[in-house]
């Protein structure tokens, strides 16, 4: 199954382009933050413009946007 | 003494004009490594919690710490630790620039303020050569207007001098005063400024000396240096902030809900795109005006190219200053929010609680709270740009309607009453959160609220939580994790407030940090110390705040700053409901008194605090 991956960047003028992804069906998002190494950093993901947890079930053409976490210093 | 450290804390004395310099133990330099962790330290042992805010008694600590002026990257920052008008608590807050670093070169650790001048004055530091000086020519410029003159008056460049001062709004005794120095760098939370206004000082001004940092091992500093460099750039968010500032946050936030849009009415602010940093560059004509020791391009000044503020320049505002003359009030012209950022940083005020204040007076005068009469003729519909110029002015100089808002949100709303109070955002202890919508956010929104700073004091950029034992959060709306999170890293960033470092080049590692202080020192320090001795800071901080008054039914958020998100990717989202549960477990796992939320016993025995158990029953 596929999904899209969106950059954080992806709206800015620095737009990097939506990326096709194969996921094994019934992927969580959890599994898609281990294969794509971002496990060591906090984050929140976005699917289809809401935040969700990494125990949400990828479906056909999901939007995942995966955002670095970022606050005041 | 330590290598690393200059030895000397000046300490002023305002009543007689004097001033004599302190040696510091170096038991007490191991104990609390300098900045936030001296101050706090000294605010214990010098000025009794029921002492007020603007009692000559109150003293200032402004302080570095042992990596400042050395190999390590963004090493020009110090902190300020005092009793704050905001919250009447610890206020801590630091800034980045050149100070730190002066400071050091000039052969101090850093300074103490206390008493009251008699007239307006500033503080002389150039090595041996220490006086209180007059400032009475200085009384009502603005912070760039005063740092201009003083630079012109010692004939500097700002490379050679740093200076730091008061504006207009902490003369005129505003509680949301701040301090501002080398161009755009603010100590801003808990009124800050304001102490020093009340003090009569109106600057600070640190020569760039000659004496150097004696550090232990300087080839493995160096070496040190340059990996945690790497790392700062190694991380999601780091590559982009390096090139284009903490700008970059606004699309990331607004994509995630954390962006703030009209006094959190919504979450959805179409125009974010403008606001990011990339876009921001490209707009404007930007010049690099980097830190001491700094190769990131996250500091500079923008100038406006055309239109009719063409030729307008100013320091690049953070993101926070452009969120929250931004989105937050309704304008979606970069241009505008430039400008009244520009306009509240030489007024000397809080760009957070300044922006809180004017959205909540925008939202209020758009449901007929308030009307132009209430506002002495002043339309405050959203995105007005004119008028919020002659607002915050007005705020800065407590004129007509404004001089009722010169306490702060929560202050201004409880006056108000309903039905504008309960539009109104802050927090318990009387501090508004920093330009986010924490709604998204839980871990800054507990932490906004349990925090005894005045701002946010755990969290704070984007921590590799695996070198603290814990995985990501997996879920960010779930109230046990985040508890959890909050309370394992806890300290860290007071520990790193008290090096003498920026957060942005210096702080992604903590194994590195805790290497680089050893190479430093010549002491050994673990990673595990270091959040010791943060923890140890917290927890002082959080006995201290208790008995000015700060109890635990402070630790709670306004009705708006609770409210779900009607809109947006955290729609629906019930902070209010988690909240209760989330602080209840964060006060367990830190060891704190569920009721009372003082430390227990054990956990200032823990921490080496055992001597404090008797303030603690």
């Amino acid at each position: 199954m596929f999904i899209y991956l969106e950059d954080y960047l992806a709206a800015g003028p620095n737009a990097r382009e939506r990326k096709k992804h194969e996921v094994k069906d019934c992927s969580t998002l959890g599994e898609l933050i281990e294969e794509l190494d971002y496990k060591k950093y906090e984050h929140f993901i976005v699917v289809n413009g809401l935040i969700k947890p990494h125990h949400y079930q990828l479906n056909e053409g999901d939007l995942v946007t995966i955002l670095p976490v970022v606050s005041g210093g | 003494m330590l290598s690393g450290y200059t030895g000397n804390l000046l300490c002023f004395d305002l009543d007689t004009k004097t001033f004599i310099k302190e040696e510091l133990p170096h038991e007490l330099l191991k104990k609390w490594l300098g900045g936030t962790g001296l101050g706090v330290k000294y605010m214990y042992e010098e000025v009794p919690p029921d002492t007020s805010w603007d009692d000559p008694a109150n003293i200032l600590v402004i302080a570095t710490g042992p990596l400042a002026g050395t190999a390590v990257k963004g090493s020009g920052t110090y902190s300020v630790v005092t009793k704050g008008p905001m919250t009447g608590g610890l206020a801590s807050s630091q800034a980045n620039g050149f100070m730190g670093a002066f400071l050091k070169f000039c052969g101090y650790q850093g300074l103490i303020v206390q008493g009251q001048a008699s007239e307006w004055v500033y503080l002389y530091i150039d090595e041996d050569k220490v006086e209180i000086k007059s400032a009475e020519h200085l009384v009502g410029l603005d912070t760039i207007q005063t740092q201009e003159a003083l630079q012109k008056e010692y004939n500097s460049k700002p490379t050679r001098i740093s200076i730091s001062c008061i504006g207009p709004a902490a003369e005129n005794q505003v509680k949301f005063s701040c301090l501002v120095g080398d161009h755009g760098h603010v100590a801003a939370h808990n009124g800050i400024g304001t102490v020093l206004g009340s003090k009569k000082v109106k600057a600070i001004v640190v020569k760039r000396g000659s004496k150097g940092v004696a550090v232990s091992n300087k080839d493995k500093l160096r070496e040190i240096a340059g990996k945690i460099h790497d790392a700062t750039l190694n991380t999601p968010a780091g590559l982009d902030t390096s090139k284009w500032g903490t700008n970059v946050a606004h699309p990331i936030l607004h994509k995630m809900g954390g962006l703030p849009v009209k006094n959190l009415t919504t979450s959805i602010f179409p125009d974010f795109v403008k606001y990011d940093g990339e876009a921001l560059r490209n707009q404007f004509a930007y010049k690099k005006r980097p830190c001491w020791g700094c190769n990131w391009d996250h500091c500079g000044t923008l100038t406006v190219k055309s239109g009719p503020f063409a030729g307008f320049t100013t320091e690049e505002p953070e993101y926070e200053a452009m969120a929250a003359m931004g989105p937050l009030i309704g304008i979606n012209d970069p241009t505008l929010s430039l400008m009244l950022a520009d306009h509240i940083d030489r007024l000397g005020m809080d760009c957070n609680e300044t922006g809180w204040m004017v959205a909540w007076i925008m939202e209020c005068y758009e449901k007929g709270y308030l009307t132009a009469d209430d506002l002495d003729g002043l339309e405050m519909n959203w995105g007005n740009f004119e008028n919020t110029k002659k607002f915050i002015w007005k705020m800065a100089h407590r004129e007509g309607f404004c001089d009722r808002l010169s306490g702060g949100v929560k202050k201004a709303a409880e006056a108000m009453g309903s039905p504008a109070y309960e539009c109104a955002v802050f927090t318990g202890k009387a501090n508004t959160p920093r330009s986010h919508d924490h709604r998204a956010i839980w871990n800054e929104y507990l932490d906004t609220c349990v925090s005894n700073t005045g701002t946010i004091e755990t969290t704070g950029g984007g921590i590799n939580v695996k070198q603290h034992g814990l995985e990501p959060i997996s879920d960010p709306f779930s109230w046990e994790q985040v508890a959890r999170q909050n309370a394992v890293l806890s300290g860290r960033r007071v520990m790193e407030d008290s090096l003498g470092i920026c957060r942005l080049p210096a702080a992604e590692d903590i194994f590195l940090t805790a290497e680089a202080l050893t190479a430093a020192t010549g002491d050994p320090f673990t990673a595990e110390e270091l959040m010791t001795i943060g923890k140890r800071i917290v927890n002082l901080m959080r006995l201290y705040n208790y008995h000015t008054g700060l109890t635990a039914d402070k630790d709670k958020p306004s009705p708006r700053y609770s409210s779900s998100p009607v809109d947006g990717p955290a729609a629906g989202q019930n902070v209010a409901e988690a909240f209760r549960k989330m602080k209840d477990r964060y006060y367990e796992l830190m060891g704190w008194d569920k009721e009372t939320g003082k430390p227990l016993p054990e956990t200032l025995k823990k921490l080496g605090l055992s001597e404090l158990i008797k303030w603690a029953p």
